[in-house]
């Protein structure tokens, strides 16, 4: 018999109509359940998830300081195991949203929010657990095609970003891998076997 | 740097912020400091000065002692900004002179040694490793050339003309020019710095990698304070000469 898994569920959430909404919500179903809620940032956030060890973490961006422009588990210190989700009530950078494992939506219905935490399940649990460095599916995405030679304009058009998301991918990059030139960012490339030499 | 000579000089800090001065002995400052060493031997000044000051070995051999300290203080401390005020159109002639020798030392020695160096670290390295880095250096090698080559050839005697009064007319090469085009050589050095530290295998660690770093520190260290002598000492001087003409 294949058990189903119970997934414990911390929702940090600063709207009491959400929160109760989902958590409502998600009373269909045994595989999910929302076991903590969060609705202030005071600060001790990060402790909570420790104490908590939630399998999903759904938080709307606003919940972040975004100043410092990291991800957010690195503003958090969430491990790369747990899922982490946006649930998202305005509209956010294209890169914030890139460093969550999904989005939920506030007009998403309940079929598609269980379809979105599944797929965000599988992701996270597809993602070999190898740190480089804690580059973004994106980012290794983006540096690859840039130790391909790309230009920003050619990375831009092939992934449907703007220029700007690019540049700042590539701000991103170099400033994690402590890399800054595109011939630097080709060595790293290769020696990880990102890319073939043949390919440069 | 030797702190009893930081409060010796209390007095001067205060008032000119700067922290050599003209009054002391150049034998004090560069046993409180060996990073000044290879401004003597850039500006060719010989050891076995004996007890005299800044102020008479800069006279001996026709040399500003502003122009001098301000580069003394930018080799010392790394928060130093230069301040171009006390400095005439004869002293461009001897920042010139500086800037080339400084380029033979990092062409003839400098870049040569850490060749050298980087080829003996990557030769106990597997191939693919050995490849890269060497084709990263070698390129790098080349851009360093051309960008000293562009000064040398371009930059340079622009500024030499413009000194002899003799300016191409016909030509609308300014320095502001150069300013744009002084790209930023020790990027690429500090990259290396970072694959060798963070990302080569430690199958690829020898001891040669630290004789590797320790050159590219220093090699870093000295461009460093080269290019913050063309851009914050040069370049304005060279403005202000094209203003007052």
């Amino acid at each position: 018999m294949n058990r189903i898994k119970r997934y414990k569920i911390m929702l940090i959430e600063p709207s009491p109509l959400i929160a109760a909404g989902l958590t409502e919500m998600m009373k269909q179903t045994n595989e999910f359940v929302i076991t903590h809620t969060i609705n202030d940032s005071s600060g001790c956030t990060e402790a909570k998830i420790k104490v908590a060890s939630p399998d999903i973490v759904i938080i709307d961006p606003i919940m972040m300081n975004y100043a410092e422009r990291q991800s957010v588990r690195d503003c958090l210190s969430i491990s790369s195991n747990t899922v982490v989700i946006a649930l998202i009530s305005g509209v956010y950078d294209e890169d914030v949203l890139n460093s969550f494992d999904g989005c939920l939506n506030l007009y998403d219905t309940y079929p598609q929010i269980v379809r979105k935490l599944h797929d965000a399940i599988k992701a996270v649990d597809k993602e070999p657990h190898i740190e480089h460095n804690d580059l973004s599916k994106r980012e290794r995405t983006i540096l690859i095609a840039i130790a391909q030679g790309k230009s920003n304009k050619e990375i831009a058009d092939e992934f449907h970003l703007s220029i700007y998301t690019v540049l700042t991918h590539r701000k991103n990059i170099s400033h994690k891998l402590g890399i800054k030139s595109i011939s630097g960012l080709t060595v790293y490339a290769i020696m990880n076997k990102m890319i073939d030499m043949r390919e440069m | 740097m030797d702190l009893s000579l930081l409060s010796l000089q209390k007095s001067d800090v205060m008032t000119n912020n700067t922290i050599y001065s003209a009054r002391m002995k150049l034998a004090d400052m560069i046993l409180a400091d060996a990073n000044l060493l290879p401004i003597l031997e850039r500006l060719n000044i010989r050891l076995g000065f004996g007890d005299t000051n800044v102020k008479e070995v800069c006279q001996r051999y026709g040399l500003s002692a502003d122009l001098f300290l301000i580069i003394c203080n930018i080799y010392s401390f790394e928060t130093y900004v230069p301040h171009i005020d006390a400095l005439t159109k004869k002293d461009i002639g001897k920042i010139l002179a500086y800037l080339r020798t400084s380029h033979e030392y990092y062409t003839k020695v400098c870049f040569p040694h850490l060749h050298e160096n980087i080829h003996r670290m990557m030769e106990s390295c597997d191939a693919l490793n050995n490849k890269i880095i060497n084709k990263f250096y070698d390129d790098y090698d080349n851009e360093v050339n051309n960008h000293f080559e562009y000064e040398e050839k371009v930059a340079f005697p622009y500024v030499e003309s413009l000194l002899a009064g003799k300016r191409d007319l016909a030509s609308d090469y300014n320095i502001a020019q150069f300013e744009c085009n002084h790209s930023n050589i020790d990027e690429k050095l500090n990259d290396l710095k970072n694959i060798i530290i963070k990302y080569l295998p430690d199958s690829c660690s020898s001891a040669m990698n630290y004789e590797v770093l320790s050159d590219i520190f220093h090699i870093e260290k000295d461009l460093r304070k080269h290019t913050l002598i063309e851009n914050k000492l040069l370049i304005p001087l060279v403005s202000k000469l094209e203003h007052d003409e």
